[in-house]
């Protein structure tokens, strides 16, 4: 790193310090303060941009990871960092003697493909692969405005200095890269346009001059003369380059006309960006200086400098933007531009106590573990970290903390202390609670909404790191998007041999194997759990009562019951495979986040052992009754009518096609239930239909899925795969035939009520 | 070097004749630097305005007889030099855009382009030349009138689309040549250059590098798996490779070992061209220009070309005849118009 003492010496000498930038800072989550009133309106449509989800029709593929930008970008608000479970891997394959060439999409590995194969599998030949966890946007605009003799100020390649610490910037296009783990974006339209495409399959052209001159970080219509003295020649500037840097249309065939994002859309998404305010440390305190003061002693400050000279003062990222060689502990093979395999940027740590888990893979659970896992250029500290008494290392610790965002720091996603929303309200309790219930209630919210860390075992594989991590559509307990599918997974033969599920994570660097020799996989759509208690209320002996598995009446409508091998009647899950909510809880804590469980009697589902480090169980029992209390306490999706007379029609046509047959509302302990499902197995699918078994269930049956909600739980179908409600009743066959044929008989009108009843549910 | 503007070069307009436009250059050359001779880079207007579209390669037995090709995506074009004044090349073809033109005299010039299009100037007119392929066509070379090779293929790497592709003509017919066994995928094949019929070299997507003995053609395993662009030499012994994509990327052979070099703040490389062993010369995207130390790779100086509009024009090849350096490109990441060439030349030092 080169030293900057003798600038600071020559300002304090010669002219006023740099001040240190002023009125850029707020809530992680709100534009910055000095956005004008255009600007803020276009950050609010950029932040829709952002929540915006893609179908296929949208141009989403062909292949995927996720359906829109904040499914990664959301911790603790839209705009910030990810959970492990949106970690996505980079895949490539080695050659010649160090070689790296990327595979997947662009180095990106989906996991999604829109159409039949629906998995989309590994890269054959790739034999390489790096985690990486979402990085914070917050703050960005204003790196973006930092002149490139900013960052170059500090880089030091050859370590003249002897210090031992180098830094050098990464380049693209003779620009100075800023962004990315490995700095290796120039700009932020890049750093949004390059995910866009290669993780939800979004085509976008470049900004035009017109949109570009718009931005809140301009970018000039001509840079000759601006550019970074290569050769240590004489043209000097300063002139900012984001989206400044040129880009070639993203381009797919995916039957949808690119681009697929209008270019208003994509400035809107930029702006966005660019607005976002940096987050604000707090106040220091003795203890927080203290820990600055270690922070400085033992070296982390070489590297996270406090600030770099900003148009608009000093401004406290706490880094540099050049790249160091992290040495073989954190080093993920993967190169970016001119970054090595072993070399990243140093993250910025302002909002830092907001943004776990930390580092490029998000390895580290806590910000301690994080320093202890620096290597390469950042061993001297680490270990000047480690031999710090541990009160100086708490007060480091603290330090880092109060470099904003502590105050919205979540377990989760909800908000600290966010209430608890009405009786019947979404999110909200089925009924009014006692002050034990709801604080129970509260307590399996969190437990739901809290991020399992690997330490506390998550893993060695899983699909979520949270209930809510799956379901959070539209508040936490409810449905999913397509990007949170789980796959199930079988050996292809006469009779599908189901493997379980093929899991997306692990917590090593790698996409978790499909058992040996499954290669059928079939996805599942996350259902919603709003009003799961007053399903599991319902009597085994009225659900064997509704069977009619020899359609005995003759009506054309089977129905049959799922048992588990103990012989309990299944209710909740796409093949009515689990037979209560501790059960279904059991199921989701092992099989979705890889935790293991105590011992209940009576249960079987879940598992006690796993082959991860932490110990077993990884969760206590109080935490699963608190689950299990809160999920069976939420309230059903309430009605939202719009049109009363026209869903009083459309509730009649329901009936009258036949819909009823199987979307039935069930006379529970308490009264009627209006979930429009008789939980029953029925075969609805189309000829030549192959899927994985669950029990008895078999390859072409499923559940009846509840209705109720059904407008807000969409993508609709096992598989995720029909977005829209018409297409999800166009897909019924076999039993569903007459009722599809029925509902296709109706005119425009008729059906348009069926469809109105449908989202009034 | 400062980016001065060749701006007298207009004064001396085109009623110059081209030897008292060689002998005013030289008398303006910068002394100083040991390049006796050599001047500033001038753009050149009327070729930009002619093409209407890009230019992706020159080549000319002399400095006035130059051939410079391109086009739109849907329609090649040729434009000639004469030393003085460029013009639109009436060739009769309806051809897609045009990617590379090589040749043997004035009287033998064949150019190559997209959907497999090879075309064939003998002196007096155009002609197309059957082709095996309908991959892109993006290099052309060869050592004599019946020994050519052809390479492409698709580019932008659209799943099932692209095939590399390795071209042999024989004096009568083109065909395809099998590649070797390569350790990485292939989908394009974008050069084509050699000291001699059994001293060939290939450079394409991924870093793929072929040689050619006169026998066989077997690949050199490079570490960089960066798109290798171009490939030009002064001799067997000095062979420099340009790519990148988005930063520099060169590759060299002494006639012993290949060095892979990473340029660092240089943007990635289009075009290369050698006359001198010890010298390379160099165009990247963002329109840099430059003078590259052969043996350590040091960048001695670099030009950018004007930028009037963004996407800036990207500089896609260099050649040199008669002491006479050109360079065209253009705004390449601008692929659905409106479409603007590049045209820059200067006279070359005596040490270039």
């Amino acid at each position: 790193m080169r030293s900057r003492v003798s600038l600071f010496v020559l300002l304090v000498a010669c002219s006023d310090p740099v001040p240190v930038a002023e009125g850029v800072y707020g809530p992680l989550g709100t534009a910055i303060p000095t956005a004008t009133d255009v600007q803020r309106a276009v950050f609010e449509r950029g932040e829709e941009v952002a929540l915006r989800r893609f179908a296929p029709t949208d141009g989403l593929g062909p292949h995927f990871y996720v359906v829109f930008c904040c499914a990664c970008h959301e911790k603790p608000v839209f705009g910030g960092a990810g959970a492990r479970y949106r970690d996505f891997l980079l895949v490539g394959q080695r050659v010649g003697i160090d070689g790296y060439l990327e595979r997947g999409v662009n180095g990106v590995l989906p996991h999604y493909t829109v159409g039949d194969d629906n998995r989309r599998p590994t890269d054959e030949n790739a034999d390489a692969f790096a985690l990486r966890n979402p990085i914070p946007f917050f703050g960005v605009g204003l790196i973006a405005e930092l002149a490139e003799e900013a960052i170059l100020a500090h880089a030091d390649p050859e370590d003249r200095d002897g210090d031992g610490i180098s830094g050098r910037p990464n380049f693209d296009r003779g620009f100075v890269g800023r962004f990315g783990r490995k700095a290796q974006p120039v700009s932020i339209e890049g750093f949004i346009r390059g995910p866009l495409f290669n993780h939800l399959g979004i085509t976008t052209d470049p900004l035009g001059p017109t949109s570009r001159a718009q931005l809140p970080v301009p970018s000039p219509e001509t840079v000759r003369g601006s550019r970074a003295p290569l050769t240590g020649g004489d043209v000097g500037r300063s002139v900012q380059f984001q989206a400044a840097a040129p880009d070639e249309p993203t381009e797919d065939d995916d039957g949808i006309p690119d681009p697929e994002l209008a270019e208003d859309d994509l400035f809107a998404l930029v702006s966005w960006a660019m607005l976002l305010a940096a987050p604000e440390a707090d106040e220091p305190s003795e203890r927080t200086r203290a820990g600055e003061g270690h922070f400085e002693a033992v070296g982390c400050a070489d590297c996270h400098v406090r600030s770099l000279e900003s148009p608009r003062g000093l401004l406290p990222l706490f880094s540099d933007l050049l790249l160091h060689d992290m040495g073989p502990e954190l080093a993920d093979g993967v190169p970016m531009r001119d970054a090595s395999g072993s070399e990243f940027r140093t993250q910025p740590l302002w909002g830092v106590a907001a943004a776990a888990p930390y580092l490029h893979d998000g390895r580290a659970d806590t910000l301690d573990e994080a320093i202890r896992f620096h290597g390469g250029e950042g061993s001297a500290a680490r270990d000047g970290y480690a031999a710090l008494p541990s009160g100086a290392r708490d007060e480091l610790l603290a330090f880092l903390e109060s470099l904003g965002g502590r105050a919205q720091r979540t377990p989760g996603l909800i908000p600290p202390d966010a209430p608890v929303s009405p009786v019947g309200a979404p999110g909200g309790p089925r009924r009014p609670l006692n002050a034990d219930e709801a604080a129970q209630f509260l307590r399996g919210r969190e437990v739901a909404d809290t991020d399992r860390f690997r330490t506390e075992g998550l893993g060695p594989v899983f699909n979520g790191d949270a209930c809510r991590a799956c379901h959070f559509d539209p508040v936490p307990g409810g449905a999913g998007p397509t990007d949170v599918d789980v796959f199930r997974q079988a050996i292809p033969g006469e009779v599908n041999q189901p493997m379980g599920l093929a899991h997306r994570f692990s917590t090593e660097p790698q996409r978790p194997a499909p058992a040996e020799g499954a290669t059928f996989f079939e996805p599942r759509q996350t259902p919603t759990m709003l009003g799961m208690g007053l399903l599991d209320a319902l009597p085994e002996a009225l659900l064997e009562a509704l069977a009619d598995p020899e359609d005995l009446d003759g009506d054309g409508i089977s129905g049959r019951v799922n048992r588990t091998p103990d012989g309990r009647v299944g209710r909740f899950g796409w093949k009515a495979q689990v037979p209560s909510t501790r059960e279904f809880v059991r199921d989701a804590l092992t099989a979705e986040l890889g935790l293991t469980l105590p011992p209940d009697p009576g249960q079987t589902f879940g598992a006690e052992t796993d082959g991860d480090d932490a110990p077993d169980p990884e969760i206590g029992l109080a935490d699963m009754r608190d689950l299990e209390f809160w999920l069976n306490e939420l309230a059903p999706p309430a009605p939202r009518s719009t049109d009363p007379g026209q869903e009083a029609a459309g509730e009649a046509l329901f009936a009258s096609v036949g819909c009823v047959s199987c979307h039935a509302v069930l006379d529970g302990p308490s009264g009627p239930v209006p979930a429009y499902t008789d939980l029953l197995l029925h075969d609805v699918q189309p000829a030549g239909f192959r899927g994985v078994p669950d029990f008895e269930a078999t390859e072409r049956e499923f559940r009846t899925p509840p209705l109720w909600g059904v407008g807000e739980t969409g993508p609709w179908w096992h598989d995720g795969r029909s977005f829209s409600l018409e297409d999800a009743i166009a897909r019924h066959e076999t039993e569903g035939d007459a009722s599809r044929l029925a509902y296709e008989a109706l005119d425009a009108d008729e059906r348009a009520a069926l469809l109105a009843f449908l989202a009034s549910l | 070097m400062k980016n001065r503007r060749f701006s007298w070069a207009r004064a001396i307009g085109r009623a110059a004749s081209l030897l008292v436009l060689l002998c005013a250059l030289a008398a303006c050359g910068d002394d100083s630097k040991g390049d006796a001779g050599r001047t500033e880079w001038a753009a050149s207007s009327d070729a930009v305005a002619l093409v209407d579209g890009w230019l992706l390669s020159a080549w000319g037995p002399s400095a006035d007889a130059l051939f410079a090709v391109g086009g739109v995506p849907g329609a090649g074009r040729v434009l000639r030099f004469d030393g003085t004044d460029w013009s639109l090349e009436a060739t009769g073809l309806e051809v897609p855009l045009l990617n590379w033109v090589h040749g043997f005299g004035p009287d033998d010039v064949w150019v190559v382009g997209n959907a497999g299009t090879i075309a064939r100037y003998d002196g007096t007119s155009w002609a197309l030349v059957a082709s095996p392929t309908d991959q892109d066509l993006w290099g052309i070379w060869g050592d004599a009138p019946d020994s050519l090779w052809a390479v492409g293929g698709g580019t932008f790497g659209r799943e099932g689309s692209s095939e590399a592709t390795l071209l042999r003509w024989d004096g009568a017919t083109w065909s395809s040549i099998s590649l070797p066994e390569l350790d990485r995928p292939r989908a394009a094949l974008f050069k084509v250059w050699g000291a001699g019929a059994d001293d060939v070299t290939v450079v394409g997507q991924g870093g793929v590098l072929l040689r050619f003995d006169g026998t066989t053609w077997s690949q050199v395993v490079l570490d960089t798996t960066r798109d290798l662009i171009s490939v030009w030499g002064s001799g067997p012994d000095r062979i420099a490779i340009a790519g990148g994509r988005s930063n520099a990327v060169l590759v060299t052979y002494d006639g012993s070992d290949w060095t892979e070099r990473s340029l660092g703040a240089t943007p990635g490389l289009n075009g290369v061209w050698m006359r001198s062993p010890d010298v390379i010369h160099l165009g990247s995207v963002e329109g840099g220009l430059y003078r590259v130390d052969f043996e350590t790779g040091d960048v001695l100086e670099e030009f950018f070309t004007d930028c009037p509009t963004f996407p800036c024009a990207d500089v896609h090849a260099v050649f040199g005849v008669d002491g006479w350096i050109f360079t065209v490109g253009g705004n390449f990441a601008q692929s659905a118009g409106p479409f603007r060439g590049l045209v820059y030349s200067r006279r070359l030092g005596g040490g270039e």
